[in-house]
């Protein structure tokens, strides 16, 4: 604890300017504020489905199980406070790893989200029963054990990775669980299996304690205690047991042999081939894109999603897509960015570069998210539907091209962007990209569906211009703010520094 | 003859701290100058400033006639820049590295011979094709002098070339820094390594605090007696 502690403050005294320090204050405020709000909420909503809400209970628990198995899987273990080539020097001991990865767990948005939707039903379906407390605590108890076993288990996948037979095991067992989707959806046997969901006892006690049944809320709260205490252990000793692995995955990758490929005419097609190449051959950015790409798009298409619904799935998609990489786009080039500075082209090629592999990503990510997650769709669409789809993934995609490349310019950052846990900016900066990227495009994506609901195809033709033109003009900013040679050095130096 | 690197009254200034104040250097055609001094002397911060990297805050940089703060597009043509730190793009190969070089600098269909031989004298021809975040620290060194010599520029500025180098590859770089100079190109050296400066080059400029403090022949900075002198320079 005493290491972890001693973490937090040195990355609290790297922060140098006063008003981040106001704003990552106000973020820690904000979080359990915003738990508090969500349980207003939940007291304040009409109770007419307050059944149908407790019946679907169990598989928003499940889902928010689910989340916290794949958000540490994908960033390889969970998010750190530090990139570990900058622990190197130090006797970090596995247990403030872990430790320090279950701190920044709530920085994540998605993570976030979900536990206040968990606290929101809590509350709804608990009502002004006065058992609330009680049943608040069986949540708490459920999001804390979920979330440190989810790590846990990701560290185990993390170390049996380090190995080929390994990783064949894994890759087998990932094939089963998406065979197994499959086959349950085919079946349509998803409600049933849903209705056997392993949550809702969890659901049972929280109720329980809404219902004062105090001895019963006790037994199944103290089971999901003990079970966090050996799951807090267990992922304890699974960091460890991981990150004691010789390793050979990232060795492995990074002497492989590459195919020369047939030149490129043009410089900025040149370069956006290199960066293509630095975004594919990268650990964190290519599985965080088949993560991405994949999973909103497999989830929506296994819960059959109306159109209008279906509309917010891409929006979401193509925040996270900028958030691999975008919000720190130039850190692609590492320290090649000083070399790459002192070649004769004009400056616009680099950032055009480098402005068409980000949109290319997070277009291309909105688009698989929406076809997969208009596979099976309730009805077939009509043209407002197909025009409000297409008209949020071009708008969502041109918002968030826009925004990074804005922030990129604003804040570069050195930023490896080579071991699984890697990201392109700190754990607290990711938590306000985050949050930025995720609140402008749920709106667009709301506002979107909104107008597939109306039915009306020209509303979102005009919409689409309307945002697309916005974006444009700040995009257009940026590229002339990247024309002043002080800028272009700052942002040179920061990437390829460290 | 015009010098083909030449300073007036340089300054690079970061916020309050200046890291080159009032640097006047001329390098001529030919001739390789070494720039030597402690560290955070403004070596590197010269070298990037000719190398058009970053803009000066005053004074004159030119490199082959050109000024680099009005015409960077043409001086950049005309520079070959080894970078101190890193200098490589992580995550793609030295061919890629090379092949986007003779692209940006728009080389004719000879750029490929020529970097196949470069790289065989750098003993990097059978890590041509594999990523550069895993090499070590010499082999990207010497990958970052393959790059700045591709083109056979006019101004080859060498930034720690010889930093974590063996003493091949160290001698692969010696031999392209004479080659340059046979070919007529200015040639400016920052390192640490003392003696292989005076190997290098002709000249040996002492850097304190952004100023020239001494400027003298290298065979002078050669051997004890010269590393003495050259000790009692930097304080």
């Amino acid at each position: 604890m005493s290491q972890l502690l001693e973490l937090v403050r040195l990355r609290w005294r790297m922060v140098r300017s006063e008003r981040v320090r106001l704003g990552l204050a106000l973020l820690a405020a904000l979080i359990p504020g915003l738990l508090c709000g969500a349980v207003i909420a939940g007291q304040l909503v009409p109770r007419g489905r307050s059944f149908d809400a407790t019946v679907l209970a169990p598989t928003a628990f499940l889902g928010f199980a689910v989340l916290s198995l794949v958000a540490p899987l994908a960033a390889g273990g969970g998010n750190e406070l530090f990139p570990p080539d900058q622990l190197t020097p130090y006797p970090i001991r596995p247990s403030t790893e872990f430790a320090a990865s279950l701190l920044v767990a709530p920085l994540n948005l998605a993570w976030l989200s979900q536990a206040l939707l968990l606290f929101g039903i809590t509350s709804y379906v608990t009502g002004d029963r006065p058992g609330l407390g009680l049943a608040l605590v069986t949540t708490l108890g459920y999001v804390a054990l979920v979330t440190v076993a989810g790590q846990g288990v990701a560290w185990l996948v993390i170390g049996a990775r380090q190995s080929a037979a390994g990783r064949r095991w894994v890759w087998t067992l990932a094939g089963l669980v998406v065979a197994a989707g499959v086959v349950i959806v085919r079946a349509h046997a998803g409600y049933a299996v849903l209705d056997h969901s392993p949550t809702t006892p969890v659901v049972t006690t929280a109720l329980d304690g809404a219902a004062e049944h105090v001895g019963r809320w006790l037994g199944g709260t103290a089971q999901l205690a003990g079970l966090l205490v050996i799951a807090y252990v267990g992922g304890r000793r699974a960091c460890a047991w991981a990150l004691r692995r010789p390793g050979d995955g990232r060795r492995f990758r990074e002497s492989r042999t590459h195919r020369r490929r047939q030149p490129v005419g043009g410089p900025v097609r040149a370069l956006a081939r290199v960066d293509r190449a630095s975004v594919w051959r990268s650990t964190p950015l290519r599985r965080g894109l088949l993560v991405l790409t994949l999973l909103p798009g497999l989830v929506a298409a296994g819960a059959g999603l109306q159109w209008e619904s279906l509309v917010v799935v891409p929006a979401l998609v193509t925040a996270g897509a900028g958030l691999l990489f975008g919000v720190n786009v130039f850190c692609l080039d590492g320290g090649g960015a000083t070399w790459l500075a002192s070649l004769p082209h004009p400056p616009r090629v680099a950032i055009l570069a480098k402005t068409l592999v980000l949109a290319e990503t997070i277009t291309a990510s909105g688009f698989l998210a929406a076809v997969a997650g208009s596979l099976r769709a309730e009805h077939a669409p009509t043209v407002a539907d197909v025009a409000a789809l297409l008209g949020c993934v071009v708008s969502c995609s041109a918002v968030v091209l826009a925004t990074c490349v804005h922030v990129s310019l604003a804040h570069p950052r050195h930023a490896l962007l080579r071991g699984s846990r890697d990201t392109p900016a700190p754990p607290a900066a990711m938590a306000v990209y985050s949050a930025r990227l995720a609140t402008v495009t749920t709106l667009i994506g709301l506002l979107f569906g909104g107008v597939a609901h109306v039915g009306s195809a020209s509303v979102a033709v005009v919409l689409t211009i309307g945002l697309t033109t916005l974006s444009g003009v700040s995009l257009a900013r940026s590229m002339r703010s990247w024309d002043d040679p002080g800028k272009r050095a700052h942002v040179v130096a920061a990437v390829s520094s460290g | 003859m015009p010098a083909q690197v030449e300073t007036r009254g340089l300054r690079v200034a970061f916020g309050p701290v200046v890291a080159v104040d009032g640097l006047d250097l001329s390098v001529q055609a030919g001739t390789a100058v070494a720039l030597v001094g402690r560290n955070g002397a403004g070596k590197s911060t010269t070298l990037r400033v000719l190398a058009g990297v970053l803009p000066p805050t005053g004074g004159e940089a030119r490199v082959a006639g050109l000024d680099v703060a009005r015409d960077p597009a043409g001086a950049k043509a005309q520079v070959g820049y080894c970078p101190d730190v890193g200098g490589l793009i992580p995550r793609a190969t030295p061919w890629e590295h090379l092949d986007l070089a003779a692209r940006l600098r728009g080389l004719g269909d000879g750029w490929a011979e020529r970097a196949t031989t470069l790289l065989d004298r750098f003993d990097l021809l059978g890590a041509a094709n594999r990523v550069t975040a895993g090499f070590s620290h010499g082999m990207g060194r010497r990958l970052s002098v393959v790059l700045a010599v591709l083109h056979a520029p006019a101004v080859l500025l060498l930034d720690e070339p010889f930093d974590g180098v063996d003493p091949l590859g160290a001698q692969a770089t010696l031999d392209v820094i004479a080659e340059a100079r046979a070919a007529g190109a200015a040639v400016v050296v920052s390192t640490h390594l003392l003696q292989l400066a005076v190997q290098a080059c002709d000249e040996a400029v002492v850097l304190r605090r952004g100023r020239v403090v001494a400027a003298a022949p290298a065979a002078e900075l050669r051997g004890e007696a010269g590393e003495r002198r050259y000790r009692s320079l930097l304080t």
